[in-house]
């Protein structure tokens, strides 16, 4: 009995935070309409601390922008994006945001293939990728029977057919959702949240200075050691720079 | 002779008062001129009053700080010309007075009347510079210094100079500030050369337009009058805030000197020669304080005193028709810097670049005039529109602050055209336009179907991830077994019948031997065709129903049997059958015929069926 009230305080409880969290979104979103971005960017702020949503990290994003946070408005952006590569108001701003920081860098041009492995495997979430891959797996295994208990040969051959395409997209989709994965929850990527950064050779004040970036641009992280960090940029250059000046997407 | 004398006197005269009479036609001029415009106190100089008819009463105004040493000298003049046949004439009538001055500084000797024939006159009014007297030259007092002849050493910045001059040392950025070079000289100077202005950085200038009454003057500088000599006067407007330096000028001036004196035919005469002086002038600082922070955001650059009138031709038009806006700024100060205002016109409007219309003259202020700025627009569809108001913002230089201006802006009708109405909406129709992209900003946030969800891992990798691979396989793997497992229990049951089928029908066919023994006719024939389609049915895994007479030679030739045998077979069926209701002759040879056939026909069957299984 104990055990019950237990529960049911918990799902009562859960279901006013839920409330409270919506009529918090609310007024939130009429700051920002009334143009009082600072407040709101407070509001998305806490919400976020216990709430995850591409949406929310969006509106984050623009509360940010409009106040001239480039750096911390891509931040967001990408986060929406990590959750849901498919947000289109989001890859828009961040285009647009990206078009006035200070850094252009010109990607390196890498093997087709690797971009168009990396771009297919971001486009979805990893766990939409998971779910296709199970799909198919039990698409597979019925296509399997189908082959073993038939008794027409065109029938079998057919079902034999599927179940191997079947068995090449588990395999690949399987693929997709850990890299995906990966990405994810190893939050390669930062964006470099300080005005400008000297990027030097070794990870210590007096290594020699290799580059500069600038607010917003977006890094891969290799390796740290102590308070540096190990970073490399689009067009291929490595340095180190103080961890503290960056901020995993 | 006398009367003669007398004609021509009398000729002359009547000449005469003709003359006169012509020139009380004329409109009359009356001018007042003086010898020289500087003077030094106490130094006499003549001041004239000419007319061109002779006047009743000259009436010298109130003078202040002049005395009169002398006068009125009244003269008259009058001159006739015959050019070919044609006759001018002149006449004047000059009333001179000699002057002293008493006081220092610029003074202005007011007009003096003149009455002539009943009607007053007045002349223009003179300034005259009086400089103070030099020191240590009480006696000399001669206004003009006299080019003097020198020697060449006598030749030193204190008799000849070059001074660059400011109006002001302290101002704004952007404040306009007169800077004039002067050459002052107590020596004969005859010419100059090597002109060097210096670049005047972090200014951009304007030049003075000096004419000649204004170019060479006498200057009253360090106690000693100087002829001085405008080189070049312009106004500056310091670019930037801080000590900016005004660099020397530079020029070499070639001055005559006396070198002795020669005894010649005609007495003594002075030898002169020309020595050539480089001169420069001294540097000067100028103390440029900045703007005030924060600038306006409409600030326009200007830095002055600065007033704006907007006018719109019209408010309602047709469209296709144009439309002018015209902004005037009116002022004094750096007017060619003034930034245009940017009139946002709606976005429909062709929008052409304003013409801007300069007019202005320099001034020790700046540029004192104006600009107009007309903007064209032209309306391409009717409807309401709000041309929106502009301000723009400029530096007071009075009152020291930003001062601002500003226009409401201007609501516009736009009617259809008239007219040409349908060829028009023709030309709309078929015209369209591309969806102009007039700014782009971020994408609004996302109000709707906002889903919020606790924080949370993926699902992917995680345990039931594993599990939806893992219990469909399983499951699958089971159910393959078990399947597996059931076939081949069902092949095993109809392996066993074929092979006991021969013994079955062997054990059939010992029954029948025994009813034949008997003779229990019908009896023995059941038992045979049981046999024979029981051995059947076991050895092709077939159902007893299943097979008939119909059916059977087709199932026994896909079994390898030759169509022959299964003749044979089907044959041997039909007399048994023939033979179970056939009346009773010689049955037992029957029987036993039949008997034998069907022994031999299932070993031969038996032979058949299992070398094809195998």
């Amino acid at each position: 009995m104990k055990k019950i009230l237990a529960i049911l305080s918990f799902i009562i409880l859960c279901g006013s935070c839920c409330l409270a969290s919506t009529e918090q979104l609310k007024q939130a979103n009429e700051l920002y309409a009334n143009g009082n971005y600072a407040e709101a960017a407070e509001i998305y702020n806490t919400l976020l601390e216990e709430n995850e949503s591409a949406d929310l990290y969006y509106n984050y994003g623009n509360a940010l922008y409009k106040q001239g946070e480039l750096g911390k408005a891509i931040l967001n952006y990408e986060r929406a994006l990590r959750l849901n590569p498919r947000h289109a108001d989001a890859k828009f701003n961040l285009d647009f945001v990206n078009q006035q920081i200070t850094d252009r860098i010109d990607a390196n041009s890498t093997f087709f293939l690797n971009t168009f492995f990396r771009k297919l495997s971001r486009s979805l979430p990893a766990d939409t990728w998971g779910t296709l891959s199970v799909a198919c797996f039990l698409l597979m295994l019925v296509a399997f029977f189908l082959y073993v208990f038939g008794h027409a040969i065109t029938l079998r051959k057919i079902a034999f057919t599927i179940s191997a395409i079947c068995l090449f997209f588990v395999i690949v989709f399987g693929i997709f959702a850990q890299h995906q994965k990966r990405y994810i929850e190893q939050r390669v990527e930062a964006i470099v949240m300080t005005g400008s950064v000297t990027v030097k050779s070794s990870p210590d004040e007096s290594g020699t200075e290799i580059f500069v970036l600038h607010e917003g641009t977006k890094v891969e992280r290799q390796d740290a050691l102590g308070t540096w960090s190990k970073i490399k940029i689009a067009d291929g250059q490595v340095g180190w720079l103080p961890t503290s000046t960056i901020q995993p997407i | 002779m006398l009367q003669k004398y007398t004609k021509q006197i009398l000729l002359i005269i009547i000449q005469l008062f003709a003359t006169s009479f012509i020139f009380a036609d004329e409109k009359v001029e009356f001018n007042a001129q003086v010898n020289r415009k500087d003077v030094v106190v106490g130094d006499p100089f003549q001041l004239s009053y000419v007319l061109n008819q002779k006047a009743n009463d000259v009436r010298l105004a109130e003078l202040e700080h002049f005395e009169i040493l002398a006068g009125p000298s009244i003269s008259q003049s009058r001159s006739v010309q015959f050019i070919n046949g044609h006759q001018t004439s002149s006449f004047s009538y000059t009333v001179t007075y000699v002057l002293r001055a008493k006081t220092v500084g610029k003074h202005t000797i007011p007009a003096a009347t003149a009455t002539i024939d009943g009607a007053s006159y007045k002349s223009n009014a003179l300034t005259i510079n009086v400089l103070p007297q030099e020191e240590g030259s009480k006696g000399q007092n001669n206004a003009q210094p006299q080019a003097q002849v020198a020697n060449s050493q006598q030749i030193t910045a204190d008799n000849l100079f070059l001074l660059a001059q400011v109006s002001k040392t302290n101002v704004r950025e952007q404040e306009a500030l007169m800077l004039t070079y002067k050459l002052f000289y107590k020596v004969d100077v005859i010419s100059i050369d090597n002109v060097k202005f210096p670049d005047l950085k972090g200014f951009t200038t304007q030049e003075v337009d000096v004419d000649d009454s204004r170019r060479n003057g006498v200057e009253h500088y360090n106690g000693k009058n100087y002829n001085t000599s405008i080189l070049k006067q312009m106004v500056v407007f310091p670019q930037k805030s801080g000590k900016l330096t005004i660099e020397p000028m530079k020029l070499t001036a070639a001055v005559r000197v006396q070198v002795g004196q020669q005894r010649s035919f005609f007495g003594i005469v002075p030898v002169f020669n020309e020595v050539e002086k480089a001169l420069s002038s001294k540097a000067l600082t100028i103390n440029v304080q900045a703007l005030p922070n924060p600038e306006p955001a409409d600030f326009c650059n200007g830095v002055g005193k600065l007033s704006m009138t907007t006018e719109i031709d019209k408010l309602e038009l047709s469209a296709n028709e144009p439309v002018t806006i015209k902004v005037t700024l009116k002022g004094t100060g750096n007017l060619k810097m003034i930034e245009n205002p940017v009139i946002d016109f709606p976005a429909d409007f062709e929008v052409y670049e304003p013409t801007v219309r300069q007019d202005y003259r320099t001034s020790g202020e700046g540029m004192v005039g104006s600009k107009t700025i007309e903007y064209l627009a032209i309306p391409r569809h009717p409807g309401e529109f709000k041309i929106p108001g502009f301000s723009l913002s400029y530096f007071d230089l009075a009152s020291d602050s930003y001062k601002q201006l500003t226009c409401d802006g201007f609501q516009l009708t736009v009617n259809k055209g008239t007219g040409t109405t349908s060829e028009e909406s023709v030309n709309y129709s078929n015209n369209q336009e591309q969806v102009k992209t007039i700014a782009t900003d971020i994408r609004y946030i996302n109000t709707d179907n906002l889903k919020l969800s606790p924080r949370k891992s993926l699902w992917v990798g995680s345990f039931s991830y594993w599990l939806a691979y893992l219990v469909p396989l399983i499951l699958a793997v089971a159910l393959l077994i078990f399947f597996r497992k059931q076939a081949r229990e069902n092949a095993n049951v109809a392996h066993v019948k074929s092979k006991k089928a021969n013994k079955v029908a062997v054990k059939r066919l010992k029954t029948a031997d025994a009813l034949m023994k008997e003779g229990k006719k019908n009896e023995f024939y059941d038992e045979i065709l049981k046999a024979l389609w029981g051995y059947l049915c076991d050895k092709l895994s077939i159902p007893t129903s299943a097979l008939s007479k119909e059916n059977v030679a087709q199932e026994l030739t896909s079994n390898g049997v030759t169509t022959e045998m299964a003749d044979e077979f089907i044959a041997l069926l039909n007399a048994c059958e023939y033979e179970r209701y056939a009346p009773m002759q010689n049955s037992h040879d029957a029987m036993s015929n039949i008997y034998n056939n069907s022994i031999q026909m299932i070993s031969r069957l038996e032979d058949t069926i299992v070398r094809t299984n195998k």
